[in-house]
């Protein structure tokens, strides 16, 4: 039998490496990659490759098993933390004028940022209901796979060089106070409000592998689901619905729709643009 | 008979009775006129006839009895010709009687007259002749009653013949009557008959027309209310136009069944067809399309069985693939080939194939009862323009009629253009997936980037924090062998700890300074509105404390500069900023400003620039003016006559003794100020140069001044590089020479720096940490634009404690005026309630400027006014912050938007 190496086989390679490097890393580590987005995901190992000047994704499977080190650091690549105050305002701008209102029935809200990176959107909406006059009566739960950014989220510190974009984005979210209320700057570095931090629960939560914990008014997960392939996509948006009370809102990010999922038939579009949704009762 | 007919016939009649009754009395009247004329014309004449007769007969007869009674002979011829004309007139007059009497009777009286009168005539001749003769009247007297005699005769006849006439005239005019009252009686009989027979006609016309008018409308409406299933019929047999009229809506009524009908065929086919599209428009794919079509369609043709082929290429081959039966007992083909059987043949033909007299065995329909035979199959192709996307077979017991073909085909059209549209919709909806995931793709690589980005961000930030890592172990080694060093030289410790305590002090001094200032700031500017006088409110006096106020305070002021540059020089904070300063310009700079005070003094004032001097002196050109005037206005202070002169001369580098060997140094320049004042005494040469002290030692100053600016001078030579030498005795003036290093351009900063830092070195610690807090806020310039006093104030004075540059403006045009002229403004604070020009219309000029597009702008708003900030925002202003203002707050906000 001859073996010759031409450019589909190469390919087939490359693939396998990467499942059995992601399979490694579920079995050794416990952390689930097998049904992230396989572009991302070919993207990220290389670039851990390149910087660990290594020649093949089994050179890198050996360093992540037997150094935790670079384990550590090819997770903080694959966790995207980008992130930003009140990004794509108009979303913001929608729930204040679409979502809250009906959130005012509540005697109590829960939301659920999922996702929620360094947590300046789990900090926005906190602003945003505080602003609605509903925040006393809210409990925002943060959560994130990467222990590094909740970290960041609990401080509640923002880069001073940010800041400019976000009071612009602040305004064209309606913000209808002063941005500068919620915050003070020392050393070029923002610090937020206490009270902005009193009502929210910054917890670690992997979509991939874990559970609903709570049922909740409004879920919020944006730009988190591109990361995955459609087996998770599915999954998470399950995970969503069982989370979700009755007329639960679901706030997407701008480039992910649920029309694909089987979950789509039990929610209604609130603002198709923005990505929010109303979980509709089944008459059935 | 026709109702033209009958109503020619009526009315002919009613004419014919008109026309004979007006003849009738025509004829009637003709005959009573000829009546009339009969009696006027003929009785009338008669009668008139007779009474001329008798008349002339009257006259004759006269003339006859007058004869013998006349004796004059002429007379007499006379009266016998007028009895001869008389007797001619009676026999006209008897003449026309006799041609007028047509009638027996009358003409015998007529010819009796005439006998009668004859006899007359002979009696009368016989008298004219006695006369004549001349017989006496008595012989006459006879004759004449003969006369008299035969004329009675003729009236007698004459009456009878006239009353004949008379009797004549009353007979006819009876007659008249008589007719009249015939003819009357005629007219009435003739007007009644007639109108009776015009009635009767009448009737009968108007009878036979609206009977049959009113069964055709009675028809008629029945028709329009429509109650009844078919059109009612109008059973007329009369020939008439009414029986045409009949006629034509019966016709009428058979075409409006038959359109009807096929109406309602047709309405059924469209509702049908409309049931279809409706169910078919919830299907999204084609199975569910097929599954819907064939449930509807098979109960409503009628037929039994159904299977739904759709096209499908396989292989570069079409089939057609069956992906739904209805009532299907499993046995029917899953896959056929075009052309294959009748199913592929009619995807070949496209046309539909039809069925009848089915064999025995071909297809068996079953229930759970039985299985029969179907008796007919209908075969229908499904396309959409031109092109086969399926076939559809039905089978029924019955047979398909020409309406369930007729939906069969528009069903089968419909449900080409559904698939045809599921199928596009399908190719679309894959594709949008597609783009769907390229654009998930999008975000994860923009995220990416945007995480690489930072992670770039963050290694660039560490080199940093190494970088400053390896300066700190490098700083430390260098004060470790300081240390070292210090071990060594204990006294040289002792007096630094000495230096350290006055430099403690010096920094007290910087911040307690500082401390006075800003209250102070707030006195002046408060005093400057006060000597304004804007009110007008305050009097002449008040005024002048005002002023005296603002004065005293600029006073102190000064004095507070004084002490701040002294503790900053004390606590190395002095920053120097070296430059080239061209010797001569300085010089004429100088002594410009100050020969003019010399002269109002009565001095003379000379300056004088050797000519070794070096043209140019690298060093700070503002400290070195600083001294040069401190040691000018000292000697015109205490010189009270004489001269006071400027002298630069170049001297030998060794005099420089801290700086001995620098390479660094390219020459030293003397700068000497020489006065012929009161001189100082040997001994106190030293005091002078301490703080607050003069050369009398006294508090009660003769001279003014703070008492610092020798100290200053001193200092700031010290900290240029130089010093300062006095050379003097009581009573002889005085001379104070500056001596400063020339460095050499490339490296003096090194060099400045290091001189600095051994002024800081330890101090500089503690105040590290408090001003890089505010190193975002240092030295930026801010324009503040308020119209109110008070505010600017409030904001100047903290600005200012930040170490900001703060020019400030009191409405919105000079604001704008003020950042076209002054370079550099980082940021403004916008009052956007001011008179004249408001904030908005003042942001929105500022940013329609270019160069002023992004620099960020404050807004100050009422927090009243919520509106306010959407404004601010639309105008153009970067944020907002509302008033009053915390103070915090516009500082963190401030920091933000300064940040670079």
């Amino acid at each position: 039998m001859e073996f010759k190496l031409n450019e589909a086989l190469k390919c087939e390679i490359e693939k396998t490496e990467i499942d059995l490097l992601l399979e490694a890393i579920y079995r050794v580590y416990g952390l689930e990659f097998r049904n992230y987005s396989q572009q991302f995901i070919r993207r990220r190992i290389f670039r851990r490759m390149m910087a660990e000047r290594l020649n093949s994704i089994s050179g890198l499977q050996e360093k992540v098993l037997h150094n935790p080190e670079v384990m550590e650091k090819l997770f903080s690549d694959l966790s995207i933390n980008v992130t930003e105050m009140f990004r794509n305002p108009d979303f913001f701008r929608s729930l204040r004028t679409k979502v809250v209102p009906k959130l005012r029935e509540y005697p109590f809200i829960r939301i659920w940022h999922a996702g929620c990176s360094s947590g300046e959107e789990a900090y926005s909406m906190a602003i945003l209901l505080h602003e609605e006059g509903l925040y006393h009566k809210t409990k925002i739960y943060a959560t994130d796979i990467c222990d590094k950014a909740l970290n960041k989220a609990r401080q509640g510190i923002i880069k001073l060089e940010k800041m400019q974009e976000y009071t612009k984005n602040y305004h064209k979210a309606g913000g209808n106070c002063e941005f500068s209320e919620y915050y003070s700057v020392k050393n070029s570095e923002v610090f937020f409000s206490q009270d902005l931090k009193k009502n929210i629960i910054f917890a670690q939560h992997n979509l991939a592998t874990d559970h609903s914990f709570n049922e909740f008014h409004v879920i919020i997960c944006r730009n988190v689901t591109i990361y995955f392939n459609k087996t998770l996509q599915e999954r998470v948006y399950n995970l969503f619905n069982q989370s979700l009370g009755k007329n639960g809102i679901l706030g997407l990010g701008d480039k992910e729709v649920l029309k694909y999922s089987s979950i789509s038939n039990s929610y209604a579009e609130l603002d198709a643009e923005q990505r929010i949704y109303k979980k509709i009762s089944f008459t059935e | 008979m026709r109702i033209r007919t009958k109503l020619y016939y009526g009315l002919g009649i009613i004419l014919t009775i008109i026309v004979a009754i007006s003849l009738f009395f025509i004829q009637m009247f003709n005959e009573l006129n000829e009546n009339t004329i009969q009696i006027v014309n003929h009785r009338y004449e008669k009668v008139r006839l007779i009474s001329s007769f008798r008349y002339e007969l009257n006259n004759w007869s006269r003339e006859l009895r007058g004869l013998p009674v006349n004796t004059n002979p002429q007379l007499m011829a006379e009266n016998i010709k007028i009895a001869q004309s008389y007797k001619m007139n009676a026999y006209v007059a008897l003449d026309a009687l006799d041609r007028f009497t047509t009638d027996e009777e009358s003409r015998k009286a007529v010819t009796k007259i005439r006998t009668v009168l004859s006899n007359y005539e002979k009696i009368g001749e016989a008298i004219v002749s006695s006369v004549d003769s001349g017989v006496s009247y008595s012989q006459v007297r006879p004759a004449l009653f003969e006369g008299a005699q035969v004329r009675s005769d003729i009236i007698s006849e004459l009456d009878k013949l006239q009353n004949a006439e008379e009797i004549a005239i009353k007979n006819e005019l009876n007659k008249s009557q008589e007719i009249h009252n015939t003819a009357v009686r005629i007219i009435y009989m003739c007007v009644i008959a007639g109108v009776l027979l015009a009635i009767g006609v009448t009737y009968w016309i108007v009878e036979a027309v609206t009977r049959n008018l009113n069964k055709v409308t009675s028809v008629i409406n029945t028709a329009v209310s429509g109650s009844m299933e078919y059109m009612p019929r109008i059973h007329i047999t009369a020939k008439d136009e009414i029986g045409e009229i009949a006629t034509a809506f019966n016709k009428m009524a058979d075409e409006l069944d038959n359109h009807a009908e096929l109406e309602q065929e047709q309405s059924w086919l469209n509702y049908q067809v409309a049931e279809i599209v409706k169910m078919c428009q919830t299907a999204t794919d084609f199975d569910s399309l097929a599954k819907l079509f064939l449930q509807n369609i098979t109960p409503v043709v009628g037929a039994s069985y159904g299977v739904f082929y759709l096209t499908e290429e396989i292989n570069g081959e079409k089939y057609l693939v069956n992906i739904c039966s209805f009532a299907s007992d499993n046995l029917d083909t899953q896959l056929i080939k075009y052309g294959e059987g009748l199913v592929g043949q009619c995807a070949v033909n496209k046309e539909p194939i039809m069925v009848k007299n089915i064999p025995e065995d071909y297809i068996k329909i079953t229930s759970g009862l039985g299985k029969a035979n179907p008796q007919m199959i209908m075969i229908l192709p499904i396309e959409f323009e031109n092109e086969i996307l399926g076939v559809v077979e039905l089978a029924s017991f019955g047979s398909f009629g020409r309406i369930e073909q007729k939906l069969l085909t528009e069903a089968a059209n419909f449900a080409g253009v559904t698939l045809s549209i599921i199928n596009s919709r399908m190719r679309v909806e894959n594709l949008l997936k597609e783009s769907q995931i390229q654009a998930e793709e999008l975000q994860e690589q923009s995220e990416e980037l945007r995480t690489q980005q930072e992670e770039l961000n963050a290694q660039q930030q560490e080199l940093i924090a190494i970088n400053e890592q390896l300066e700190e172990q490098y700083s430390q080694a260098e004060i470790k062998s300081r240390e070292l060093e210090k071990a060594k030289t204990a006294l040289e410790e002792h007096a630094k700890q000495l230096s350290q305590s006055s430099k403690y002090k010096s920094e007290f001094l910087a911040n307690m300074s500082h401390e006075l200032r800003t209250p102070l700031n707030s006195l002046l500017i408060l005093a400057q509105v006060l000597t304004e006088n804007k009110d007008g409110n305050l009097s002449q006096k008040q005024i002048e404390y005002a002023n005296t106020i603002q004065s005293s305070g600029y006073d102190l002021l000064n004095l507070i500069n004084d002490i701040l540059d002294l503790s900053k020089i004390e606590s190395g904070r002095m920053e120097l900023n070296l430059t080239e300063v061209k010797v001569e310009e300085l010089c004429e700079d100088i002594g410009n400003s100050f020969k003019i005070i010399a002269r109002r003094k009565g001095l003379e004032f000379i300056t004088d620039i050797n000519t070794d001097t070096p043209t140019l002196i690298y060093t700070d050109e503002h400290r070195l003016k600083q001294v040069l005037k401190n040691l000018l206005s000292n000697a015109l202070k205490f010189t009270e006559s004489g001269s006071i002169r400027l002298e630069f001369k170049p001297t030998s580098i060794d005099l420089l003794p801290s700086v001995k060997g620098e390479r660094n140094i390219e020459n030293v320049v003397a700068i000497s100020v020489i006065d012929t004042g009161i001189g100082i005494a040997s001994d106190k040469q030293d005091i002078i140069f301490k703080a607050f002290r003069q050369a009398d030692g006294t508090t009660s100053r003769k001279y003014g001044g703070t008492g610092l600016g020798l100290t200053i001078s001193r200092d700031i030579a010290k900290l240029i590089g130089g010093f300062i030498d006095v050379k003097s005795s009581l009573g002889q003036g005085s001379n104070f020479t500056l001596y400063i290093p020339n460095y050499a351009k490339e490296t003096h900063v090194a060099v400045v720096h290091e001189a600095a830092a051994s002024l800081t070195e330890t101090s500089s610690i503690e105040f590290d940490d408090f001003y890089t807090q505010q190193e975002v806020l240092e030295g930026k310039k801010v324009l503040i634009i308020d119209d109110d006093m008070r505010n600017l104030f409030a904001l100047t004075t903290a600005l200012e404690n930040q170490k900001m540059e703060v020019l400030v403006s009191e409405n919105g045009q000079e604001g704008i005026e003020i950042l076209k002229v002054q370079p550099h403004i980082d940021i403004i604070l916008m009052d956007v309630m001011m008179p004249e020009m408001d904030g908005y219309t003042a942001i929105q000029i500022i940013r329609d400027i270019p160069k002023f597009k992004d620099i960020p702008i404050i807004a100050l708003t009422a927090k009243a006014m919520k509106n306010d900030r959407e404004y601010c925002l639309q105008a153009g202003a970067s944020d907002y912050i509302s008033k009053p203002i915390n103070l915090e707050q516009l500082l963190s906000l401030m920091r933000v938007w300064l940040y670079r």
